[in-house]
């Protein structure tokens, strides 16, 4: 994301059992991780114990993550253990989250996020909500069924009654918009 | 095959994580002979790290942190975390308030681990549709292993005639040092006869047709119980263990250049020796 190689010492120190090193790593990823999982689950609780189980597996395993190169980021590893989890406890419930949930009158804007990597990160988020404000509107739902609320493609073909065939396409042209918008904006320095 | 599955269509989908875990299964397998595929997943995968951030940010509750980190400190086995405390200690509270007598809790969880393993035993054919099934209900079998393990031990002689039994949960422990595995296997024993249920994350990633294969030894003398892929180095296999071949010592995973071997020719990941129960 922001600070890989930083990400990647904390890594080191706390498969070091370095207590610091895990409450550093913590404290930068304490509110896009809740957010994110917030997102999918839609219920503070719920967030905050996949929160716990995340950063469980990760004071239990860091020496056990590789990351780096082809292997991708620390930040691309937790927040796909993240989602994982999020995923695990959705099926486990057994319910869904209600889509019109989504802007509980609880539910705050963050607010006084101020270090460069966070202000980065809203950045970042925010170009990236804005491109997938640009998709059409089918392909933004495949994107939020399948990434944000963990549905397979089967799944999306069988409960909205669309296509196999459809979905991948639908997915595939979303992601190749994505990634045109991402590609240009890195040549500029926007990206990474 | 009447229609050939175009893997390289599934590439998105695969970086999505929206694959059904027997289409991940197959497109990791063809990941590792495709450049193309290659190629597309390394210039997607940067996508992945910005769209977590494209949610609307909130604020975490009060005191998160504290309760994260004071959890994360005093739980140094994650494994036996504290839900299996917490029953340990419910199993030997007198029964609870409602009435309700403590076997019945015990019978619902053996209830639990008896309908996953009947709905496992239907699709005994049909490896890579229990893998899948594996997969999903991997975390909650771990606890309800778990909490089975704990019943068993603390109630022990009570269900003894019941159609279920954990024989055995051994975790398995990495072949050399620089092999970061670990595992964990389960045998089970139900009318239908013994199961072998093994669990393993962290594993090497594998190469071209390498697999990996379980096997079951005894005095030495190796007996594959199947072999497995893996999904970001997680994987899972489920093998039922003929009447006459239970007195196994020992339990070994290998990896082995392809899954077509009938003795073990690859280095041993993890292993563990298989004290009767
Ligand atoms: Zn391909």
């Amino acid at each position: 994301m922001q600070d890989p190689a930083g990400d990647e010492r904390l890594m080191r120190r706390i498969a070091g059992r370095d207590n610091e090193a895990l409450e550093a790593l913590y404290d930068r990823y304490e509110r896009p991780v809740y957010s994110f999982v917030f997102r999918m689950v839609k219920d503070p609780m719920a967030a905050e114990e996949v929160v716990q189980e995340l950063f469980m597996r990760i004071w239990h395993s860091a020496e056990r993550v590789h990351t780096g190169g082809s292997q991708g980021k620390v930040s691309t590893w937790m927040f796909a253990v993240a989602r994982n989890l999020a995923i695990d406890w959705l099926r486990k419930k057994g319910r869904r989250p209600q889509e019109t949930q989504e802007e509980a009158a609880w539910e705050r804007v963050a607010d006084g996020v101020s270090t460069e990597q966070a202000v980065e990160r809203r950045m970042l988020g925010e170009e990236m909500q804005q491109a997938i404000g640009d998709l059409n509107e089918d392909q933004q739902q495949v994107l939020n069924w399948i990434y944000f609320l963990g549905y397979t493609q089967q799944e999306v073909a069988s409960r909205e009654n669309i296509p196999l065939g459809t979905v991948k396409s639908r997915v595939r042209l979303a992601l190749k918009q994505l990634r045109k918008r991402f590609d240009h904006g890195r040549k500029e320095g926007a990206w990474q | 095959m009447m229609a050939q599955h175009n893997r390289c269509e599934d590439v998105e989908l695969y970086v999505l994580g929206g694959l059904e875990q027997e289409d991940r299964l197959a497109f990791e397998a063809h990941l590792a002979s495709c450049v193309h595929c290659k190629k597309e997943v390394d210039e997607l995968m940067p996508l992945l790290d910005t769209l977590p951030l494209a949610v609307q940010q909130v604020d975490p509750p009060e005191g998160m942190k504290d309760r994260v980190m004071a959890r994360v400190f005093d739980n140094s086995k994650p494994e036996l975390g504290t839900v299996a405390k917490r029953r340990i200690q419910e199993a030997e509270e007198p029964p609870s308030r409602d009435g309700e007598p403590a076997p019945t809790r015990f019978r619902w969880l053996t209830g639990g681990l008896v309908a996953m393993i009947a709905g496992l035993a239907v699709f005994s054919g049909a490896m890579v549709s229990e893998v899948r099934k594996m997969d999903d209900q991997n975390a909650q079998l771990n606890a309800q292993v778990a909490d089975l393990k704990q019943q068993l031990a603390i109630s022990a002689p009570t269900d003894a005639t019941g159609p279920l039994q954990v024989e055995n949960v051994v975790s398995l422990d990495a072949g050399t040092a620089d092999i970061v595995a670990r595992g964990l296997a389960t045998i089970v024993i139900d009318s239908a006869g013994t199961h072998l249920i093994i669990q393993a994350e962290q594993l090497p990633a594998l190469q071209n047709e390498e697999a990996f294969q379980v096997w079951l030894l005894k005095d030495g003398q190796p007996a594959s119980a199947g072999t497995f892929l893996t999904h970001d180095g997680t994987g899972a296999l489920y093998h039922t263990i003929a009447a006459a071949e239970s007195e196994y010592d020992t339990i070994a995973i290998t990896l082995e250049p392809d899954a077509q071997g009938n003795e073990p020719r690859g280095p041993i990941v993890l292993s563990a020796p298989l004290t009767s129960a």
